[in-house]
Formats: structure tokens, C-alpha cells, sequence
């Protein structure tokens, strides 16, 4: 855009009259006149632009159903990863926010007895690692497991308990180097079962939320590459009914950029459209999923609220519609205009 | 301005629609270009605008050959010609104002300057005060008015106009003619092609005439003799 001439910084040459006609340069010949490709001022340019724009905002709503069909379309393909992305997102918060209790259980083998247990529990305690130990005897075990199933009756059928006695240790520390230290030595116990801290299903879960979240940026991906084709298709047909005015155009000496520029702005309209419609529902899904969500993690004690998109969200989302808009239909151009030559 | 070195034009579906075709147009001359349907006229005039390209052969405009034009001067070749067509080619979906102004409108001519010089190309061609009316509201002669405005508004070097005059009657036709003639006298090269020979009799221009796709005959106009016409009424049946 530097290189075209700004308006009015053409006067100054006025005082060199005098020598103009000696420095005149000598034309070649008859080509140039016939030739000569005239630069666009750069108002008339920017102009042209604002004009081509809004006409083909027009173009648009000449047609309301059709372009707002197409809208829509790309709305909900911008709107199905933007939700899960956001609901991922949520859970991925939430998950964080959940604080690991630091407990550790020592399941027993079922040949160890409440007493050895509490002198293993008592050799533990002695650790400079670990803060506390409780001990949960067979027969705690055994009330515990009646109060917390409805198998309880079941219990009384059997001769003997068969539950392990097991010891619940409280780090001195919640880091997880200590954690692992303390996890490393009693897996290495032989009276002790399982180890199992509530750290790992939090990890799990994380796991799992990451997994799901690269899940959503292939879906992501898949859909942008399908509002591409959207757009595309849509610019295909869009040329195809236009086919008389890009004749002409090139016949009466439109460039490629100039027959192309309608075009581009459609599919720079179709993206931002879509890209508002997708906010639209996404802000309607966030809103009618707000009271469900909340007393869902109501019920987990958790004051976790629902968070909407951030507004750098809705720009990014607004952004990568037009942006894919864009795309599309330069795809769409550059693959169907130049078929279109006058004969 | 104009000139056709042994031009050879084989169309795809393997049709010689002109054959080792030679002739010049100096800057400021006047021709008509006559011939029976399927002489070759529209594809002679195609060949100038690079709407078509020679098979072999050259043709040079203004001092420019066009084989060696890439497809992106294109557009430039034709905003310096100015191009009538026998189907109007106009938009219907804009105003008359609009398909005139669109040669201006792609040479990126600011608006203010755009308006005037529309405005005076309707008036020209006997169309003032149509000029916001849609192309499909006219006569088939209107349109064709609207077409050789918008192919004068930009005051091309060169003009090429193919069958100008085919839907107009004798009285509309003749006022064509003249302003036609009326361009060549501001100093442009004008170039016509009609099966009207009546109209063009009564000229005195230069006539070149197809058949076949070969130059058959090239008579200089009233009072001119043309350094060419020799040469080019001796070219063989093959
Ligand atoms: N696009 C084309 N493809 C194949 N043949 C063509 C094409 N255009 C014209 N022709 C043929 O070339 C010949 C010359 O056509 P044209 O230049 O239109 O003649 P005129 O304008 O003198 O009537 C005709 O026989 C016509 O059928
Ligand atoms: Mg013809």
C-alpha cells in the first residue's frame, strides 16, 4: 500500500517551468500510450473497498433466507467445538480445583491381623514422612462396608470376614515427591496389599480431560476445514450466478483482483455471520446449562460456577470465522474464476 | 495501431476460422470489416481484444505483440480498446448509470470525476435522462447505445465494434455511423464489422472483406490508396 501515490503531494514541481522542456524524456515510441497501466489513487482505492464491502453485504441480504441459512450452518459448525471446547475447559478448572486430601490406605493382605497392623501402623508413624496413622480393623472395615452398601446382609451370610484391616497415613508433607517416597516404601512392605493415594484419580481424571481436549482441537479442526468447504461451495455457486457480470467485467479490462474482490468480501461476511450466530448459541447454551451445571457441583460442595467465554474468546471465535470465511472463498475463487473467461 | 501478420485461428473444435490473414490499420484510421456470416469478422475483432488468441501467426497493437502478452496485462490491452458487442453484453441487474460507469469505475477513477463523463457518453448516444433505468427497461437499439456508451467513455485509443448496428433500423443505424465516424475524427483508430454493405457504401471508408476466413478484398477509402491494397487483393486462393 506504500507505493501508491498519496493525494496531493503532486504540486510542488511547479517552480521548475523552466527547465521542463529540456528534461523531457524522450517516449518510447508508440507502445507506452496504449499501454499504460494508471495507478489508483489511494482514497479512490480504500473507497472502492468500503463500496465493494458493503455491496456485498447487500448482495447478501437481497437474498435473507439463503444467506442466512448459509449463516447458520457455519454458526453451528463454528458453535459445536467452540461448546465443547468451553465445557472441557470448565472441567479442566474444576478438576484443579479439587484439592487432593493427601490420605494414603494401606490395604493389609487378609492374613495380617488387627494387632500386626497396628504395630506396622505404629513402625509408620515413627517416620519422619509421616504425620499421623489411623487404623481401621477388620471389624471397622466390616461396619463400614454394611453402613455404605446395601450388600450388608449378604456379610452376615459369610463365616468369616473377609475384609482386610487397613491403615490410613497422613503424609507430613502434600508434595508429591514425599507422597511417592512414602508410596515407594510401602509397596515394598510384604504385609501390605495395595497402596492407594486419592491423588491418583484426580491425575486420572486430568488424564482423561486431556485426552478430551485434544479430542476437541481435532474436532475443531475438522470443522474448520468443513466451514472452508462451506464457504467454498457456497462462493462455487455464488460465481455461477454471477457468471454474466464476471464476463463483462473482464471484457470491459477487470483484473483478476477486481473481479475477485466481491467475492472475497461474501465470504468474509458468511464467516463473521457465522462466527456472531455461533456466539449466539454458545451464549444460549451456557445460559440454559448454567442452573443444571451448578447444581450438579452443588451437590460436590463445590462453589465451582460455569464461566462463559472470556471476551478474548469471543474475539478469537469472531476472528476465526471470518478468517475461515475468507479462506473459503478464496479457495472458491481461485479454483472457479478463472474458468470463467469471455468467448 | 492494428496490424495481423499471417494470422492462422483454428478453434479447439479443430474450425479454420481464419487463414494466413495479413493486413494493417494505421493510428486514426477508419475500416470496415465485411464478410458473410461465418466469415471470421467477430473472430478478427476477438483476436484484438485477446479474447481469443492466434493459432499462429502475430498480431501487434499498438506496437505491442500480443503473443507475448501475459494473461495479466490482459485487462490493460482492453481498457485501452473499446469494445461493442452485437449481444450488448450489459448487466440487467444495474443501471444504465452503472454499466456505463464500469470501465471507469475498474480504471479506478475517482467517483467525482466518473459521474460527468457518464453522463455526457448517454448524451452522446441520444440517451439522456435514461440514465437510471435498468438496461432490460430498453429497446433492443437502446441497449445497444448503452453498450457503445460504455465502450466511449473512456476515450479509447482504439474502438472495435462488431455488428453495431445489427438490430437498428436504416435512419437509428445511420446516426450510429456517424458517431462512429465522429470518434475516428478525434483522432482514433475505429474498426467495424457488419454485413450491412448498403450502410457501409455509403461511407467511403476503408472495407476489408472475409470469406472464409481469408482477406478477400481491401478497398482503400474515397480518395486514399492505401500502400497495403495492392498487396493484399493479390492473395491467392490458396
Ligand atoms: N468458439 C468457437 N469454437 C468453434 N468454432 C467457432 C467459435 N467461434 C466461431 N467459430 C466458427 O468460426 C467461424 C467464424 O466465426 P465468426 O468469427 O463468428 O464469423 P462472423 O462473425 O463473420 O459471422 C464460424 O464458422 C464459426 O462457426
Ligand atoms: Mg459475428
Amino acid at each position: 500500500m506504500s507505493k501508491r501515490p498519496r493525494a496531493g503531494v503532486r504540486a510542488a514541481p511547479r517552480k521548475t517551468t523552466k527547465r521542463r522542456s529540456s528534461t523531457k524524456p524522450t517516449r518510447s515510441s508508440r507502445s507506452k500510450p496504449l499501454l499504460k497501466i494508471p495507478r489508483e489513487r489511494f482514497d479512490t482505492w480504500v473507497l472502492r473497498h468500503i463500496q465493494v464491502m458493503t455491496g456485498s453485504l447487500g448482495r447478501l441480504t437481497k437474498q435473507p433466507v439463503a444467506s442466512l441459512l448459509t449463516a447458520t450452518v457455519i454458526g453451528i459448525a463454528l458453535a459445536l467445538p467452540t461448546s465443547m471446547y468451553l465445557l472441557v475447559d470448565n472441567a479442566r478448572d474444576i478438576v484443579s480445583q479439587w484439592q487432593s486430601q493427601g490420605e494414603i490406605w494401606l490395604y493389609m493382605k487378609p492374613n495380617v491381623s488387627d494387632l500386626r497392623a497396628n504395630q506396622i501402623a505404629a513402625e509408620l508413624e515413627a517416620r519422619p514422612d509421616v504425620a499421623s496413622t489411623r487404623l481401621i480393623t477388620k471389624e471397622q472395615a466390616k461396619a463400614l462396608f454394611i453402613e455404605h452398601s446395601n450388600l450388608g446382609s449378604a456379610m452376615d451370610l459369610l463365616a468369616e470376614n473377609p475384609l482386610p484391616a487397613a491403615i490410613v497415613l497422613t503424609p507430613s508433607e502434600l508434595n508429591s515427591a514425599v507422597v511417592d517416597g512414602i508410596l515407594w516404601h510401602v509397596r515394598e512392605m510384604p504385609q501390605v496389599d495395595l497402596a492407594k493415594t486419592d491423588r491418583e484419580w484426580i491425575e486420572r481424571l486430568q488424564a482423561i480431560i486431556d485426552l478430551a481436549r485434544t479430542f476437541v482441537w481435532i474436532i475443531i479442526l475438522a470443522l474448520c476445514f468443513g466451514v472452508t468447504i462451506i464457504v467454498g461451495n457456497t462462493i462455487r455457486l455464488d460465481i455461477e450466478n454471477h457468471r454474466q457480470e464476471i464476463i463483462v467485467t473482464k471484457l470491459v479490462g477487470g483484473t483478476d483482483g477486481f473481479v475477485r474482490r466481491p467475492f472475497l468480501y461474501v465470504g468474509y461476511w458468511y464467516g463473521l455471520g457465522g462466527g456472531v450466530i455461533a456466539l449466539i448459541f454458545v451464549g444460549l447454551a451456557v445460559a440454559f446449562l448454567q442452573q443444571p451445571f451448578n447444581h450438579v457441583l452443588g451437590l460436590f460442595e463445590s462453589h465451582y460456577q460455569l464461566a462463559w467465554l472470556s471476551l478474548a474468546d469471543c474475539l478469537v471465535l469472531l476472528a476465526s470465522g471470518t478468517f475461515l470465511g475468507w479462506v473459503g472463498s478464496w479457495i472458491g475463487v481461485s479454483k472457479h474464476l478463472r474458468d470463467i473467461e469471455p468467448t | 495501431m492494428i496490424e495481423f501478420h499471417q494470422v492462422n485461428k483454428r478453434y479447439e473444435s479443430g474450425h479454420q476460422a481464419l487463414s494466413n490473414l495479413s493486413f494493417q490499420m494505421s493510428a486514426k484510421e477508419m475500416a470496415f470489416l465485411t464478410g458473410h456470416s461465418g466469415a471470421g469478422k467477430s473472430t478478427l475483432l476477438k483476436l484484438i481484444a485477446l479474447i481469443e488468441r492466434a493459432t499462429t501467426g502475430s498480431v501487434v497493437i499498438g506496437g505491442q505483440n500480443l503473443n507475448a502478452m501475459g494473461r495479466a496485462h490482459i485487462p490493460f490491452l482492453r481498457r485501452s480498446i473499446g469494445l461493442i458487442f452485437q449481444d450488448h453484453q450489459l448487466l440487467h441487474d444495474r443501471s444504465v448509470f452503472d454499466n456505463v460507469a464500469l470501465p471507469l469505475i475498474i480504471a479506478g477513477m475517482p467517483p467525482g470525476k466518473i459521474a460527468p463523463l457518464v453522463l455526457a457518453a448517454l448524451e452522446k448516444v441520444g440517451l439522456e435522462g435514461r440514465d437510471k433505468v435498468r438496461p432490460i427497461m430498453l429497446s433492443g437499439g437502446e441497449q445497444q447505445r448503452v453498450g457503445i456508451a460504455r465502450a466511449l467513455v473512456g476515450r479509447p485509443k482504439v474502438l472495435l465494434a462488431d455488428e453495431p448496428t445489427g438490430n437498428l433500423d436504416p435512419e437509428l443505424s445511420r446516426e450510429i455511423m456517424q458517431l462512429f465516424v465522429d470518434y475516428h475524427l478525434e483522432g482514433n483508430t475505429v474498426l467495424i464489422a457488419t454485413h450491412d454493405l448498403d450502410l457501409v457504401a455509403n461511407m467511403g471508408k476503408r472495407v476489408l472483406t472475409l470469406e472464409g476466413g481469408k482477406l478477400m478484398q481491401d478497398i482503400p477509402a474515397v480518395g486514399e490508396v492505401t500502400p497495403q491494397a495492392e498487396e493484399e487483393t493479390a492473395v491467392s486462393y490458396e
